[in-house]
């Protein structure tokens, strides 16, 4: 008896657990498809997830025999809180308890479960009811407010029928130093002029296998013993498409992208494009350029010309250098420097060196990168008078003193030996002082404060800051008692004058500056005894005062003509009997030619889901479908998707996707352009009515 | 919006009704059970009907302008219009206005087959102007889309337009002297197939004729019938005589023709009321004006040197200069029939009034649209005017033919731009239309009120 009834009490539990674990079950899956309508496949993870959670839950936590007898009592009353004896063994049982058990086990084997025992799985259904309308109002939504895709994904290569298996091995060329790779793709992305080997193994013995390439070239694959292996091998030159015939079979069009190799890419930060090394300065040329190439740099070298002599008797040397760094290792890219001595290449001032870099990559392709100047100016010239007689002179005395200073530092150079230090040493500050004074003096002209201003109660080159303090206490000039403008003159600081300001335009101004801070540091220089180092200085500011001299010249355009109708009333009166005019008669032959493409966009945009059927739509999309073929050989990447898309159009075999593609191709096929076209919108007669009624009223 | 706030409805009313079912089926008394949950249904039914009803009820608006005194307004158009019918390669420019009363930016592109053209964002909370443009990329009928994408959410507009086939313009220049400028655009023309003649004075009475695609003619004298052939004529105000001035001025004021004057030094641009200005340069200052003069147009160009753009290779922008302003002289020349439909948003099921313009001769006396002949009737007054009414059955585009001619007119599915629809048929009555949606609505509340009673009562017994 107690057997039979632990029996019964065991079989329930397993029912109970079974139902639970259906019922977790059917919320995964409910859980799953709310998922999938929200973020697509991936949204059935949280199906999955879900499922994990719970079942390891309730495995966890599986409910003991003694928890189901409990259960049994709650429910049904006819028990009488006796379910629990059948967990006993017999042998336990007193005479009362076995009694019991007789009694109820009769009863237990006719219960019928109660309705709450189905309760987790009801409770999942109406969960699943719940997650499939949501579901559907999610995906109903997206339906209408779903617009074309933008991005049309790459499709994945459908398998060949009857290949088993395809291996393609690309063997980039020399150039690339690249390595030998294999793919079972037939889509292809290869080097400028790889050698692509096919191989493919078919299921059954085929009788012929080729390769149509789109510039119909065809390759015959070549057997093996079996002719189950077939293999073929081509250079590619150029992008395309091909097909695979395996018998009578055709494949799907595949790409033939082609990577090109570019020329190398020279970048030179150094030198300037003219650039001229002052009298005084080491005479040294830095190359820096930046060499980069797709691949490898095979060889790059300066190439230089020097120019020496002038008018008449230019002569010219051509020498080669190489950079410091060695391009043995073919980098692909490189920062490459040299330094020039230009005097061990025997040049004297007045001469020019043109430079230019000439960088190979490894597929022989040479780039030339622009020609930079390099000029060592010939102090000599800046002190011809050439020129100074007929221009306009802007200050010729400073022009001279400029000069006389330099004369005078060199005559000082020279002498250094035969004076002694401190002499040296003072007429270098004399130097100095009249440096400065230049400088002031050209100040002036820039609107600059000048040292001297003011009146005698100031010192020369004092200090702007100690203005407030001193003035209070000094004694009031009595002599300028009354004048208002000179005691303001005491506390104003008279920086620039308007009318200075206004003397020459922007540009004149910037060089001035700029020959004030050259004569600056000639100052600068001479006042540290070095006069050496003041040269260089010195001539720069002499020559940019003499291409200020140059700049104030006037310059005149030369302006375009234009031809004035005639007058004839004053012109061209003669006898005009003989004259007999052209006459120019043309016919052109125009024909648009991107007419076809945007009547083939329209009937794309109007035949949804079936081929155009008569014959004049049919030759549009045939006309549309060779445009895309010649564009998908030129850009397979970018056209052979539209191309194969329209194909299926025509056909009649199209996929939901193929219109959006096959348009997209078409689209970018058109070129911009635009044309006078008249309006679309008639005058009709209530338009000439109202016109003449108008006139009416006006005349009247 | 209105199709979200059904779901959402239909959505709660499910969730309702099940939890309710549960609640009436668990009841320990077990008495009408079957009565209770029909009951239960029932009202739960009625309320759903009651939310959607409310919502649709809104009051029309005429024409394709949307009522803006809406119960709970959603983001939409306002708004909008744009030319259905087009010319050859001219821009297609969609403008309205947009009420975007959500917190986030709204943004609006104009795609064809997915790809982007235009684009403009519509910050929130703002009613702006809308105004798009691009080159619709077919030649006939079809259909770009207008997307609003807020967030994840995107509604889709679509812009049916017809572009029309390419049409010749013909052209006279009369020049006081050879020059570049003429000689360029002469060229570009004829290069396009336009038929050119160009007449240049070379000495006191004599001329340099050019023709291009078309028969030469004599050019000597500005007469009426020369005039006739040409639809635009662009003339150095030096080069007329005073009689052929005023022959000029005729012809254009009594035609649809229009008269480009090329810049002179004497002739600067005119200013004032009933001058249009038709392009501004880069600073900002009128290049081309433009003036009625009767049924024609007179242009003065402010600029002669626009061969210096071809030179310089900017081929682009010269096309684009020369195709605005040949276009704008060029008026309607030369069109004969036209087509226009209301309402502007047409839909399938519903009466569309077809209207028709032929100042050619008459094909037939009915439109055959697919296999329904639709019989034209005439205007009393315009007898160049011609009505149909028509149901569409279909959406999309429609061939309708008339003889040998075919025209055009789309017809767009229920839920498209269904701001700028009216709720019901304009010609109804309004206070009808009212009150039929009151009744409608009100209509809901008796078997809710009858199913509680009922719910109620069975409780208390």
């Amino acid at each position: 008896m107690v057997k039979r009834g632990y029996d019964i009490l065991t079989a329930w539990r397993k029912r109970w657990i079974i139902l639970r674990i259906a019922a977790i079950v059917i919320q995964a899956m409910a859980v799953a498809l709310t998922g999938c309508a929200l973020w697509g496949k991936p949204g059935a993870l949280a199906g999955i997830a879900y499922l994990l959670v719970f079942l390891v839950n309730f495995l966890r936590r599986l409910p003991d025999k003694s928890e189901m007898a409990t259960w049994l009592n709650q429910q049904f009353p006819e028990l009488e809180d006796s379910a629990g004896l059948f967990l006993k063994d017999s042998a336990e049982l007193n005479l009362l308890e076995s009694l019991q058990v007789q009694k109820i086990s009769a009863r237990l084997a006719l219960l019928n479960p109660p309705l709450s025992f189905y309760k987790p799985v009801w409770n999942s259904l109406v969960m699943w009811l719940l997650a499939g309308g949501l579901s559907y109002i999610i995906y109903s939504r997206e339906t209408i407010a779903r617009p074309e895709k933008a991005t049309v994904k790459p499709q994945a290569e459908k398998p060949i029928p009857g290949v088993k298996r395809t291996t393609i091995t690309v063997t980039p060329p020399a150039y690339t130093g690249k390595h030998v790779r294999s793919q079972h793709n037939f889509n292809l992305l290869v080097e400028d002029s790889a050698e692509v080997q096919w191989r493919i193994d078919a299921k059954t013995p085929a009788r012929s296998v080729s390769l149509l390439f789109s510039d119909s070239t065809v390759l015959r694959l070549q057997p093996s013993a079996d002719s189950a292996s077939w293999t073929g091998a081509k250079h590619i030159l150029h992008p395309g498409f091909y097909q695979v015939q395996l018998d009578t079979l055709l494949s799907g069009y595949y790409q033939l992208q082609v990577i090109p190799d570019h020329p190398p890419l020279v970048k030179v930060s150094s030198p300037q494009p003219n650039t001229s090394i002052d009298f005084g300065r080491p005479p040294l040329v830095r190359i820096q350029a930046s060499l980069t190439d797709d691949y490898a740099i095979k060889n790059a070298r300066i190439a230089a010309t020097i120019a020496s002599g002038s008018g008449e008797g230019v002569k010219f040397r051509e020498a080669q250098f190489n950079f410091d760094q060695s391009l043995a290792g073919r980098p692909a890219a490189i920062t490459a420097t040299k330094s020039l001595n230009l005097a061990s290449l025997g040049m004297k001032p007045g001469d020019e060196i043109y430079l230019h870099i000439a960088v190979t990559d490894s597929r022989n392709q040479q780039t030339l990168s622009d020609v930079f100047i390099v000029t060592l100016p010939d102090t000599a010239a800046l002190f011809s008078m050439d020129g100074m007689a007929t221009a306009l002179n802007i200050k010729p005395e400073y022009f001279r003193s400029q000069r006389q200073i330099i004369i005078e530092t060199e005559a000082l150079i020279r002498d250094k030996d035969s004076l002694g230090v401190a002499k040296f040493n003072s007429r270098s500050n004399e130097l100095g002082t009249d440096q400065k004074l230049l400088r002031l003096r050209y100040g002036k002209f820039l609107g600059e404060e000048s040292e001297t201003y003011g009146s005698d109660s100031h010192e020369a080159g004092h200090d702007h800051d100690d203005h407030g303090d001193d003035h209070g206490h000094e004694p009031p000039d009595k002599t300028a008692f009354g004048d208002a403008q000179q005691i303001m003159d005491q506390f104003a600081h008279k920086h620039d004058n308007a009318e200075d300001a206004t003397f020459f335009d922007p540009e004149i101004k910037k060089q001035l500056k700029a020959t004030l801070t050259e004569m600056w540091k000639a100052e600068l220089q001479l006042r540290l005894y070095k006069p050496q180092e003041a040269l260089p200085y010195e001539y720069k500011a002499l020559r940019l005062l003499k291409d200020l001299q140059q700049k104030s010249r006037a310059f005149v355009a030369k302006t375009g003509t234009k031809t004035t109708p005639l007058k004839p009333e004053k012109r061209l009166s003669g006898e005009q009997d003989k004259i007999n005019p052209a006459i120019m008669k043309q016919a052109f032959d125009y024909n648009d030619p991107d007419a076809a493409i945007r009547a083939a966009l329209s009937l794309l945009d109007n035949h949804r889901g079936a081929p155009p059927a008569d014959a004049n739509a049919a030759a549009l999309m045939r006309s549309a479908l060779g445009k895309l073929t010649t564009a998908a050989a030129r850009e397979p990447g970018k056209y052979l998707g539209a191309m194969e898309a329209l194909h299926r159009i025509t056909q009649g075999t199209a996929a939901a996707g193929d219109y959006t593609t096959a348009r997209q191709g078409l689209f970018h096929l058109l070129a911009p352009r635009s044309l006078p076209q008249p309006g679309v919108r008639p005058h009709g007669k209530l338009e000439e009515a109202y016109f003449k009624n108008l006139k009416k009223a006006g005349s009247r | 919006m209105i199709q979200q706030w059904t779901y959402l409805v239909v959505a709660a009313g499910a969730i309702l009704l099940a939890f309710l079912l549960w609640q009436e089926y668990r009841r320990a008394d077990k008495r009408r059970l079957l009565a209770r949950l029909l009951a239960t249904a029932v009202a739960v039914a009625s309320l759903v009907a009651l939310g959607i009803h409310r919502q649709k009820a809104t009051p029309p608006s005429p024409g394709n302008k949307s009522d803006t005194g809406r119960l709970k307004p959603a983001p939409g158009f306002v708004s909008a219009y744009w030319e259905k019918t087009l010319p050859y390669l001219a821009p297609l420019q969609v403008k309205g206005r947009y009420h975007n009363t959500t917190g986030t930016t709204i943004r609006l592109y104009l795609t064809y087959a997915g790809l982007r053209l235009d684009s403009q964002a519509i910050p929130a909370r703002q009613d702006t102007t809308v105004a798009l443009q691009t080159q619709p990329p077919f030649l006939g009928t079809g259909v770009l889309q207008l997307l609003a994408v807020r967030g994840g959410d995107t509604v889709v507009y679509p812009v049916p337009v017809e572009v029309m086939p390419e049409k010749r313009i013909a052209v006279l220049f009369i020049a006081g002297s050879p020059g570049f400028e003429n000689r360029f655009l002469a060229d570009w023309l004829a290069a396009r197939g336009m038929p050119v003649a160009m007449r240049s004075r070379i000495a006191g009475t004599q001329y340099a004729t050019r023709f291009n695609n078309m028969d030469p003619l004599p050019l000597h004298t500005v007469t009426p019938q020369l005039l006739e052939k040409f639809d635009v004529v662009l003339a150095d105000p030096g080069a007329l005589t005073a009689t052929e001035k005023s022959c000029l001025l005729a012809a254009i004021r009594n035609n649809d023709k229009g008269l480009a004057y090329l810049a002179d030094s004497a002739h600067t641009l005119p200013a004032g009321s009933g001058v249009e200005v038709l392009l501004k340069d880069s600073t900002g200052k009128p290049a081309v004006t433009i003036t009625r003069q009767g049924m024609g147009r007179q242009l003065q160009l402010g600029n002669s040197n626009t061969f210096a753009w071809k030179l310089m290779g900017d081929t682009t922008q010269y096309g684009r200069y020369w195709a605005t302003v040949l276009s704008a002289a060029a008026g309607n020349a030369g069109t004969m029939r036209s087509i226009q439909w209301s309402p502007d948003f047409a839909t399938t099921h519903d009466a569309v009034n077809l209207s028709l313009k032929n100042t050619g001769n008459l094909p037939d006396s009915f439109l055959v649209a697919g296999t329904v002949r639709l019989p034209l009737a005439q205007d009393a007054l315009a007898d160049d005017h011609y009505t149909a009414n028509w149901w569409p059955a279909d959406s999309g585009w429609h061939t309708l033919r008339w003889g040998t001619e075919t025209f055009h007119a789309y017809v767009f599915g229920p839920g498209e731009w269904a701001e700028l629809r009216p709720a019901a048929p304009a010609d109804m009555p309004q206070t009808s239309r009212q009150q039929g949606e009151e009744r409608l609505v009100w209509y809901w509340i008796l078997p809710l009120l009858a199913a509680c009673i009922f719910l109620w009562i069975e409780k208390k017994l």
